[in-house]
């Protein structure tokens, strides 16, 4: 476990204030998914969100991740306050900034293990220099030394996830959202992934943010945070 | 790893589907660039053509029926050849065997040389060219005749012309063939595709027989031809001492107006000379005087309505000063109408006859006048009653011979005589003058001396009327949009399977123009793959056309052979649109996708399923219910005939069409919209249901593509042109002729008078007064759809619009101004503007000529000046195509030379079968050359030009159809590829494979049967109105709904066969 308080004092990597969503619904009206959101992250530390499905947690995800816009609030990620980027600056972002696990693990089936791994550095502005070398130790790193040119459909479900962590690691992120990283895994690939993810946001110091409803891989981060109808509520930290 | 590489690794993992697409593009830049090359073969047809019929030659001067000197056209530079040029007919001895429309053309070395002709005819041995041969089928040295007119000095139109002198007849022997191509045997100055029928013969030989020695009515030169100065000769004028002065006269008696204007600056005498045929006092006659009309003549001084007239007719009249003589005359350019005219003058003063006044130099030389020895045996035709003519009158000749026995001033001569020929008779000069003097003055342009550029003329008519090359891209639309639009719709459906993927890439940071860039790039080269393919596709499918066009589809191309040819730039620019084109519908129909959120793109539910609709189906389902009513209300009730029964037709088998989607679009929405299927579920085919209503609009988009091509394909049946409609009907194309005569020489009798049927020894019974309608007929060229080659200057039609006014005859589409149908033409002349009012056959103002009522065209006169013409009108598909018609008033004027009439249209003779008619007018017209057609025959051979543009246009458009059927084959194969775990869901909830394939099939075969379904049933009302005259229609439609039905199911099983073969339940276990 990292030592958060050693970088307290610094700006928190990630900064969301009074976030909102809501979306239209069937009859009109409007569903308020989130509702003034405070949240703050730094370098080299954890938290988990918890909550029960349909609670808003992936949408906060993906607000934070530039994936989706915020109705009201603000987000700040290493310094720049994402709602006022245009959408090259927001891709400039991601691909510098964030770091992305899905659930799915979204594999380019035309690609090998190493070729998606480096997909993100094929973003605008990123310096490709060293980027395969890289790509090759992490995925040596995650275990996957002898698998870098076989293709996802050669991939078992944990393996498929251990190359979509070094994707979203592979330009050096400030911030890793991931996003129920084992809910299609069996426990101990679960565990696995989740000691890999744990040990690379200490090695990489990043901030990392999941979101999981299983409380006992929450447990291993520095923070949990409870979604709850919408908004959210302190958790027990680790 | 950079974004190349993974578009080429994307291009190999998805290769089957971008198989399809490279296919479909390559259909499309087949079809497309195998368009263009028909469209260029057409060019290079038409330009070897031009280049065929005129050889080195560049320029012309074409005198017509106005002779000029040989030495005149050797001036026009080196290699220049004068030629003589006539239109005849030939025929055996015996006559059995006849070609009419021939062209003699006398020849001399030069000639040869500019037209690559390998031996030179001599005497009357003559050489001929292909077609000609076959049509008489002679042999060498065989003897045949032709007939020719005889140049006249005055048009045959004039009076005191003896119209009935018979055409020249040449014996001559067959000396050798030319052969049709690039040896000289298809020269002809007319830009038409179809070779003439030439008659090639020594020029010397031919310029005597005619009595014109040393002259040529044609120069032909290999270059430009500069300034040239033409001798009086040359433009047929005479400059002699008459009277102790200088006399300029000519050959056509009549001196052209613009001399009289030309020289007005020189002071002299201006005469004209015309007789009249009585004179009239008080119950007394005098017969056939000649009188002069003069501006000065001795101490005369003469009012306007004043008269001098000598001693003798003084005293055959008993006539004093101050009597009142009544003049009565034929006018001028009547011809044989024989048209009466008088005038009212008294009698000023008596002059002896003697001195000026007994100056028989006064009258010109009508034609054989100096051959006369007494006057009833000059031959001056009708014009002359032999039985009026008195001793007295014939002691007068022997004494005087045409002596004027009148004097009247110029002015009220010109008022009386000035005709379409001229204005003056002669000019005498009263100082001394020179022909280099007059030459100057003279404008020889006005007289017909014009240099025309024929080849540049001939290359801008081989453009063509109609560009093949876009008229083949129209009638492959179908199988071009087909094309496009399958490899679009798999390119699309590729990326959209691909969503989640551009999502990911979007997630990690590219930006939306990089992944549209990956995405395009990929359907780019698969797209240029599969444009260079469709180059070799081209060339087989311009070869096909082209032998198509040369077999089965000749009717468009009027029996015209077509050369291949394949220029590189087209064998580039073809793919090269083709490519455009698809990327261009590539990134539109991907564009939507780039435009979603990365958020969407991941979780997959891009274009996937349709929400629920913002119609209600009851308001829907009206609508659909009110468009077939209406549809089938105007179907039933349509009983217009020809193109407004096709338009009424088709607009009934479209609100019909409508109606159908709307009522599918009704039913998809009340079925589904995520709406809970409810009772639904029990039926057997409910999730086939289920999937026809989850993606409406491709549901409905498949429907429209299939049913809008049958029925588009099939609905233009209603637009075939039928000629076996009553062609007595005066609205038909026929105008209720039974027959149309054309001749190679005039027709100088008016058929409809007593006259002209004693001349052709006709009966009143065999053909009754006012049973034709004749047409004065211009030089220029066929505009008919007959006539590929573009025709600037189109032939003109002069005609009495009364006869046809008279009979409603033809149905007018279109008329400028409120004046009934033909009357159009007596708009004042020339109109308001200075142009002249002229009609046109509708299709021939479209596209021959790409003229609509109220625009204009300008066309040369007989001088060569530009005469301004406005399209008032327009009629429907009609015998009269390729011509555009004017009053014959105006064409009198614009064409004065132009004498007798070559074209008749005859009405069907009571108690007569055409048949007999033909057969009389055949054997009466004989020397004329006529070829006699029934109307119907002719309106058949027009409207097979537009008859086979529809049969091409179903047979590529059925292609296109029955490549849609094909497409929904592949669609569904990729389609169900990509919802394999669907299937093996269904598989693993316990259906079992044929069951499967029973709801799958289903699902695709409900959007081709009711696509078909609809199509041809909008077809079927569309083309109703014509069911009754063709069962054709019903087969045809039949067979357009069996054969895609059945290629369509076929291709449906064969698509679902990858996606059903092999364990369905592994699918589950895939990412």
């Amino acid at each position: 476990m990292s030592e958060p308080a050693a970088n307290a004092a610094d700006s928190p990597i990630l900064s969301v204030q009074g976030l909102t969503k809501t979306y239209p619904d069937a009859d009109g009206g409007e569903v308020t998914v989130l509702k003034d959101i405070d949240l703050s992250l730094h370098t080299g530390h954890s938290a988990a969100i918890i909550g029960p499905s349909g609670c808003g947690k992936t949408t906060l995800l993906n607000l934070i991740g530039t994936l989706d816009t915020p109705t009201a609030g603000s987000i700040s990620i290493a310094g720049k306050d994402t709602t006022s980027l245009n959408a090259i600056q927001q891709a400039d972002l991601r691909a510098k900034q964030i770091g992305f696990v899905f659930q799915e693990h979204h594999m380019l089936p035309q690609c090998s293990a190493l070729e998606n791994a480096l997909i993100p550095t094929l973003a605008k502005g990123i310096d490709r220099k060293g980027s395969q070398q890289r790509a090759t130790e992490l995925l040596t790193r995650v275990g996957l030394g002898d698998r870098i040119h076989h293709r996802p459909d050669q991939l078992s479900g944990g393996q498929r996830q251990r190359v979509a962590i070094v994707r979203a690691l592979i330009n050096r992120p400030a911030l890793l959202l991931v996003d129920e990283p084992t809910g299609a895994l069996d426990s101990k690939t679960a565990d696995q992934i989740m000691d890999l993810l744990i040990e690379l946001n200490q090695a990489e110091q990043t901030a990392m943010l999941m979101v999981t409803h299983a409380d006992t891989l929450a447990k291993r981060l520095d923070q949990t945070l409870r979604l709850e109808e919408g908004q959210l509520v302190d958790g027990a930290t680790a | 790893m950079t974004l190349y590489r993974l578009m080429l690794q994307s291009m190999s993992r998805f290769w089957r589907t971008n198989l399809g697409v490279m296919l479909g593009v390559a259909l499309a830049s087949t079809v497309i660039t195998g368009a263009l090359l028909v469209g260029d073969s057409m060019r290079y047809t038409l330009s070897q053509a031009a280049k065929q019929r005129l050889g080195n030659i560049e320029q012309a001067v074409i005198g017509g029926d106005r002779f000029f000197t040989d030495s005149l056209a050797q001036s026009f530079g080196e290699g220049s050849s004068g030629v003589i040029i006539a239109e005849g007919v030939a025929s055996t001895p015996d006559g059995n065997r006849r070609a009419n429309n021939v062209t003699l053309i006398g020849i001399d070395a030069a000639f040869a040389g500019l037209m690559n002709i390998a031996v030179l005819p001599a005497g009357n041995s003559v050489l001929i060219n292909q077609p000609l041969k076959d049509q008489l089928g002679l042999e060498s040295n065989e003897t045949f005749i032709i007939r020719v007119a005889e140049p006249s000095a005055l048009p045959i139109d004039a009076a005191l012309v003896n119209a009935s002198k018979p055409s020249l007849a040449l014996q001559v022997d067959l000396q050798d063939y030319v052969p049709g191509n690039d040896e000289g045997g298809r020269f002809s100055l007319r830009a038409e595709q179809t070779t003439p029928l030439n008659v090639f013969v020594d020029r010397n030989w031919l310029a005597d027989q005619l009595g014109q020695p040393g002259k040529v009515n044609l120069a032909l030169s290999a270059e430009s031809i500069g300034p040239f100065e033409p001798s009086l000769d040359d433009l047929q004028l005479i400059l002699q001492p008459r009277g102790g002065q200088q006399e300029l006269a000519t050959d056509r008696i009549f001196l052209d107006p613009s001399i009289e204007s030309d020289l007005a600056d020189l002071p002299g005498q201006r005469i004209l000379t015309y007789m009249v045929n009585t004179v009239a006092l008080d119950g007394n006659e005098s017969p056939y005087a000649m009188v002069t009309a003069a501006n000065q003549l001795g101490n005369l001084d003469l009012a306007d309505d004043e008269i001098a007239v000598n001693e003798w007719l003084a005293e055959d009249l008993g006539a004093d000063i101050g009597d009142t003589l009544t003049l009565t005359y034929f006018l001028p350019d009547e011809g044989d109408r024989l048209v009466e005219a008088s005038a009212t003058l008294t009698i000023a003063q008596i002059v002896p006859l003697e001195g000026k006044f007994a100056d028989r130099t006064l009258t010109p030389d009508f034609p054989g006048l100096a051959e006369a020895d007494t006057l009833s045996r000059w031959d001056a035709g009708p014009a002359i009653d032999r039985s009026r003519i008195r001793d007295k009158d014939e002691a007068y000749w022997d004494d005087y011979r045409a002596t004027p026995k009148a004097f009247i001033n110029l002015e009220t001569g010109q008022r009386l005589w000035t005709n379409r020929f001229g204005t003056l008779t002669a000019i005498r000069f009263d100082n001394e003058i020179t022909e280099e003097q007059l030459l100057e003055r003279i404008d020889a342009e006005a007289l017909g001396l014009v240099v025309t550029d024929i080849k540049a003329q001939a290359n801008a008519a081989a453009i063509g009327t109609v560009d093949f090359g876009q008229l083949f891209l129209s009638l492959s639309g179908f199988i071009i949009i087909a094309a496009i639009v399958l490899a679009v719709m798999l390119f699309t459906m590729s990326a959209e399977q691909r969503a989640r993927q551009l999502g990911t890439l979007l997630a990690l940071g590219l930006t939306r123009s990089q992944a549209m860039r990956l995405l395009l790039g990929e359907g780019v080269i698969v797209a240029f793959v599969g444009a260079l393919l469709g180059v070799g596709g081209a060339v087989a499918y311009a070869y096909s056309v082209t032998n198509a066009l040369a077999g089965v589809w000749s009717g468009a191309v009027a029996g015209s052979a077509v050369l291949l040819h394949m220029p590189a730039t087209t064998l580039v620019i073809g793919p090269l649109v083709t490519l455009i084109i698809c990327v261009l519908a590539m990134a539109i129909a991907i564009r939507g996708l780039t435009k979603h959120h990365a958020r969407e793109l991941l979780a997959g539910g891009v274009g996937k399923v349709s929400s629920a609709s913002r119609f209600s189906w009851q308001i829907t389902a009206g609508l659909a219910v009110a468009g077939i009513a209406i549809a089938l209300l105007l179907a039933i009730t349509n009983t217009q005939t020809g193109m407004r029964g096709a338009l009424f037709g088709f607009a009934a088998g479209g609100v019909g069409f409508a109606g159908g989607l709307l009522l599918l679009f009704t039913v998809l929405i009340r079925r589904g919209g995520g709406q809970s299927p409810g009772p639904l579920l029990r039926w057997n085919n409910a999730l086939s249901v289920l999937n026809l209503t989850r993606r409406r609009g491709r549901t409905l988009a498949g429907v429209f593509m299939l049913g809008a091509g049958l029925f588009l394909v099939y609905a233009v049946s209603g637009f075939q042109l039928s000629s076996t409609d009553d062609p007595t009907n005066r609205a038909s194309g026929t105008g209720g002729f039974a027959l149309l005569v054309e001749t190679s020489q005039p027709i100088r009798y008016d058929l409809n008078t007593e006259l002209g049927r004693d001349h052709y020894v006709l009966g009143e019974d065999e053909l009754p007064t006012g049973s034709v309608v004749p047409f004065r007929v211009s030089g220029g060229d066929d505009a008919s759809c007959l006539n590929l080659n573009q025709t600037p200057t189109p032939r003109l039609l002069g005609v009495d619009p009364a006869l046809l006014a008279d009979r409603a005859a033809f149905r007018f589409q279109k008329v400028a101004y409120k004046a009934s149908g033909w009357g159009v033409l007596n708009a004042s002349t020339p109109n308001k503007r200075g142009m002249i009012p002229v009609i046109a056959d509708a299709n021939t103002a479209q596209w021959a000529l790409k003229i609509a009522v109220g625009d204009t065209v300008t066309v040369p006169d007989e001088q060569g000046r530009p005469v301004t013409l406005q399209l008032v009108g327009t009629i429907e598909n009609t015998i009269l195509q390729g011509s555009l018609i004017i009053n014959e008033r105006d064409f009198e004027r614009v064409f004065p030379s132009t004498s007798g009439h070559r074209m008749l249209l005859v009405d069907a003779v009571s108690g007569q079968a055409a048949g007999e008619t033909r057969e009389l007018l055949n054997e009466v017209l004989v020397d004329e050359g006529a070829t006699i057609t029934p109307t119907n025959e002719r309106l058949a051979e027009y409207n097979r030009v537009q008859n086979t543009y529809l049969a091409v246009f179903q047979s590529l458009g059925g292609l296109g159809v029955l490549l849609g059927s094909l497409g929904l084959g592949i669609v569904t194969a990729r389609n169900l590829l990509e919802r394999r775990s669907e299937l093996a869901l269904l598989s693993a909830v316990g259906l079992s494979r044929k069951r499967i394939a029973r709801i799958v099939l289903t699902e695709h075969a409900v959007i081709l049967i009711v696509g078909l379904s609809l199509g041809s049933a909008s077809a079927w009302l569309a083309t109703m109105h014509a069911q009754s005259s063709s069962s054709l229609i019903l087969w045809t439609t039949a067979l357009a709904y069996i054969a895609p039905l059945l290629v369509g199911l076929a291709a449906i099983v064969l698509g679902l066969m990858p996606a059903l073969s092999g364990r369905l339940t592994d699918a589950l276990r895939n990412d």
